[in-house]
């Protein structure tokens, strides 16, 4: 039945009303003469409606003249009426055009950029580089040179091995793969020297295989040579004490004690009570943001969470930024004893895989708002030998 | 009449033998009804009346009289005609 009405309505049909004595007669002679009729309703003993065909609708009018009845249309309908229709709304037209335009052309244009893969350095920082180089939100999708990106980017980022960009609608995905740093370990069976892999001071060192070339408490740079993978042996002969250097996989393990520089941000406050805090959402439609909170003079900020909104998949150009306050009453500033003893213990999480921290000095601390800002010397005790191939 | 009724009985007896539909070789009405709210009279003769609760159709065996509520015409074409509405009774008067 859908495939008919379908038909009837590529075709084109009008609905109408039809007055007179003689309606059976009228529909006799309508279906007599070939011309196709449906949907015939009796609205009274001398009406009908019913719909026919545009283009049968002369033959039925003349009809209808021969048996006096009165024909009338009430609407018409179907894909042949669309030419006389957008001739009458133009302004209609018009508009749909240019907003077919419009949706042309922003899904030509690069909206949103993300950056995928697990990478350690700050994805934001991928962001503002690449938009440096010609990729950043409103600009065409066609006049972005993706490939000379991807080469100028490898060049200048050592630590990326793969950059991938693709467009996703008007979303542009940066794909990075971080190089690994692989720490070179040889066959047994081949002759290697240790160096040293970082700047330190040598505090023990454990020979299994090999000579040592460096003394405790000795100061080394990165690329030292710390074992030698090479012994000397003698052997009497008749013609006296020959010497033989032979060449062999240097083992050793050798602790440095390696100075790092870190940064910490910490705030100065803490909370009295952590469930008493306001919820502040700023949003941000391209450069236009708006926010709600009209002055935060009596709170303390204290994290934010920006989350993209989304239609499915499609990544929409609006943000909203959800910012956590608490009140300044509902806050007490640390112990400068507390504060040091966060900055230790974030070194600590951090240098724990590396190896033992020795010591930790605070370099430098500057106040910035409710925020100290400190600089700290991280002594960590290391391995840092690595092998070297010998030629 | 008394050739055309014999002509009649022998297009009968042939479609009896042959067993070929009926309302081809006799032109009889085919009355298809679904449910009691669809019924199609295929070789009728047109719509002697028409109203709302009741269609009289024309047709070789007589006059086919469909009553019920809300009756109206979903498609007539030469062969066939399609009714609609809430069926009540069908009837033919010779």
């Amino acid at each position: 039945m859908i495939i008919v009405k379908l038909w009837h309505y590529i075709r084109g049909y009008v609905i109408i009303n039809i007055k007179g004595r003689h309606l059976e007669r009228l529909i006799n002679l309508i279906h007599h003469n070939n011309i196709l009729i449906w949907d015939i309703f009796r609205i009274s003993s001398e009406e009908i409606s019913a719909k026919i065909e545009i283009g049968d609708y002369k033959k039925v009018s003349e009809l209808s003249d021969q048996l006096s009845c009165t024909i009338e249309i009430i609407r018409k309908s179907g894909m042949t009426l669309w030419k006389w229709r957008v001739k009458t709304r133009k302004i209609f037209v018009i508009t749909s055009f240019l907003v077919l335009l419009g949706i042309c052309f922003i899904s030509s244009l690069v909206l949103t950029v993300d950056v995928m893969g697990d990478i350690t350095v700050d994805k934001n920082e991928i962001i503002e580089d690449i938009a440096s180089r010609g990729l950043k939100p409103w600009k065409l999708k066609g006049t972005v040179d993706i490939e000379e990106i991807k080469t100028s980017f490898l060049n200048d980022y050592k630590n990326f091995e793969y950059i991938d960009i693709e467009f996703n609608g008007t979303k542009a995905i940066i794909d990075l793969v971080e190089a690994k740093k692989i720490e070179k370990i040889y066959d047994k069976s081949l002759p290697v020297d240790l160096i040293a892999k970082k700047d330190a001071i040598i505090k023990d060192i454990l020979i299994i295989n090999g000579t040592a070339n460096v003394e405790v408490d000795q100061e080394v740079k990165k690329g030292d040579l710390l074992v030698k993978g090479e012994i000397v042996t003698s052997k009497q002969n008749d013609e006296g004490e020959e010497i033989f250097f032979n060449q062999i996989h240097a083992k050793a393990k050798v602790m440095g004690l390696v100075d790092y520089t870190e940064k910490y941000d910490i705030r100065k406050y803490k909370m009295i009570d952590e469930d008493r805090y306001k919820i502040n959402r700023v949003i941000h439609i391209g450069d236009l943001v708006i926010n709600f909170l009209d002055s935060d003079e009596n709170y303390y900020y204290h994290s934010s969470e920006e989350a993209n909104l989304h239609i499915f998949d499609f990544k929409l150009p609006v943000k909203i930024n959800k910012i956590k306050y608490y009140e300044k009453e509902n806050c007490v500033n640390k112990s400068k004893e507390e504060l040091e003893d966060e900055v230790q213990e974030k070194v600590k999480k951090k240098y724990r895989e590396i190896g033992q921290v020795q010591d930790i000095q605070i370099v430098s601390i500057q106040e910035e708002n409710n925020i100290n800002k400190y600089e700290v010397k991280v002594h960590v005790l290391e391995e840092i030998s690595e092998e070297q191939l010998l030629d | 009449m008394g050739k055309k009724k014999k002509i009649e009985n022998i297009k009968e007896n042939v479609s009896d033998a042959l067993e070929l539909p009926k309302e081809i070789t006799l032109n009889l009405p085919k009355v298809t009804m679904v449910g009691s709210t669809q019924i199609r009279i295929e070789n009728h003769k047109g719509i002697i009346e028409y109203s709302e609760s009741k269609i009289r159709v024309n047709s070789k065996i007589g006059i086919i009289v469909i009553t019920g509520k809300n009756l109206f015409i979903r498609n007539i074409i030469k062969e066939e005609v399609l009714l609609e509405g809430k069926l009540e009774s069908v009837q033919i008067d010779g």
